[in-house]
């Protein structure tokens, strides 16, 4: 009896399949540059609200990084830029002539590059870093995933080394005379610093038995819809393929 | 591609090294806007790749590091890295074949490797942005001309001068890259030999 409603318990905790994957996740964010890149000039209008609207309903935060000023500024000037330089002036706006053939040219690139921003956001945001490191194993980068997770522990120790090696360095006056010198000492010292925290880590691992020719692929995150999408981003790319 | 655990080790710490430069340096060059900071960035980010190579002398080392420090740019802070992480995994793939045609990887193979992988920076707009930007090959011409002649100080008429500039340029920051790979690939091995830690398969 006792049993019986711990199993229930146990059931009724099971965690949900996602609705998105990682397959999902990257036939949205494929098909969504395949759409882009391989529009037209005419149609990259409609391409490009399609694929917003996608990465908008998925993804809603990734408008934020199209939103930062500098970005806005770099896009604005890219516009201004192809209409003041490209193609001859045939309209006025104010007291300065453009050319709408270039206005048309800056506004298209400008779409392009903001749907590849929201795409690459999006993807970012959703994927974590151990599934890219799987889906990159299973195109035969056996032991990236490994690898990955090393570099990513590795950062914030590689900077409190390079913090150390450059500090005893600067206190002994390394940099006073002989810059060149100085500069070759501290990337020795401190490559040679983490070739050394690299041992420690190969013997660590290989005490805990890893081996990357025993070691299975980093699983990937399976949702209900993968398959819908993969197929769906398939249509969609196929159709536009038809249509252009 | 089958890598020891210790292959893999070391090729994520020299991974994690271009990743940072790239996170680090590449975002302060992109903010100050400085002129040729793809080619400064592209030899800084070889020469630890090369470095790499002489420490993990197997096939498929290089592209292995420029894979590591791509996912680590895609996952960094920054602004546009779309364009980065083309250029760093281009960037491995041309050292990588370069380096594949020698058996060992020897000095002039870095050397080569380096020149040509630099020199990729001034190719890859040509590709890259007709592809994902729409924009055509003769803007991204004119664009190089202009910052060539800015740089040289020269007519923009004289593009034949130009482009030779442009290439020797890179070519030579390029080779200086190997060049420096390859003399400090000596330092630490004599370093490490030195401090009674074996370097790993050199």
């Amino acid at each position: 009896m006792i049993r019986e409603r711990v199993f229930q318990n146990f059931r009724v905790r099971e965690k949900r399949e996602p609705l998105i994957g990682t397959l999902g996740h990257l036939s949205i964010f494929a098909c969504s540059l395949g759409i882009i890149i391989f529009s037209p000039g005419e149609r990259i209008a409609i391409s490009s609200a399609l694929c917003l609207l996608v990465t908008l309903w998925l993804h809603p935060a990734s408008i934020r990084r199209v939103l930062r000023m500098r970005l806005l500024l770099l896009l604005g000037s890219l516009i201004l830029v192809n209409g003041l330089w490209v193609g001859a002036a045939d309209i006025q706006i104010g007291e300065i002539p453009f050319s709408s053939l270039g206005l048309q040219s800056g506004v298209q690139m400008a779409l392009r590059a903001v749907v590849i921003l929201m795409a690459v956001e999006g993807f970012s945001s959703s994927v974590d870093i151990s599934e890219i490191a799987g889906l990159l194993e299973r195109l035969g980068l056996s032991g990236l995933g490994f690898s990955i997770g090393i570099a990513v522990n590795l950062l914030s120790s590689l900077r409190e080394t390079s913090a150390n090696v450059w500090r005893s360095l600067y206190m002994r006056g390394g940099f006073r005379q002989q810059r060149w010198r100085a500069m070759q000492l501290f990337m020795v010292t401190f490559m040679a610093n983490a070739l050394r925290r690299g041992e420690e880590i190969t013997l660590a691992a290989e005490a805990r038995a890893y081996a990357p020719e025993r070691t299975r692929a980093l699983p990937l995150k399976k949702g209900c819809l993968d398959g819908w999408i993969l197929a769906g981003g398939f249509i969609v790319l196929f159709a536009f393929f038809l249509i252009l | 591609m089958k890598f020891t655990t210790r292959q893999l080790v070391t090729l994520a710490i020299f991974g994690t090294l271009w990743g940072v430069v790239e996170i680090s340096l590449g975002s302060l060059l992109h903010a100050i806007n400085l002129p040729m900071s793809g080619m400064f960035l592209a030899a800084v980010g070889l020469a630890i790749a090369l470095l790499g190579r002489l420490f993990v002398p197997r096939r498929g080392a290089t592209l292995f590091i420029g894979v590591i420090a791509m996912t680590l740019k895609l996952f960094s802070i920054g602004s546009v890295v779309i364009g980065p992480m083309i250029g760093i995994l281009s960037e491995a793939l041309v050292a990588e074949l370069v380096l594949s045609l020698f058996k060992r990887p020897t000095r002039l193979a870095l050397l080569l490797a380096g020149s040509l992988g630099v020199l990729w920076t001034l190719v890859q707009p040509f590709v890259t942005n007709p592809l994902l930007f729409g924009r055509s090959i003769f803007l991204v011409w004119l664009d190089i001309l202009d910052r060539g002649a800015q740089l040289f100080s020269l007519d923009p008429n004289a593009w034949i001068w130009i482009v030779v500039g442009l290439a020797a340029l890179h070519l030579l920051v390029g080779a200086g890259a190997g060049w420096l790979a390859w003399n400090t690939g000596r330092l630490l091995r004599v370093r490490m030999v030195a401090s009674g830690t074996v370097p790993l398969e050199t």
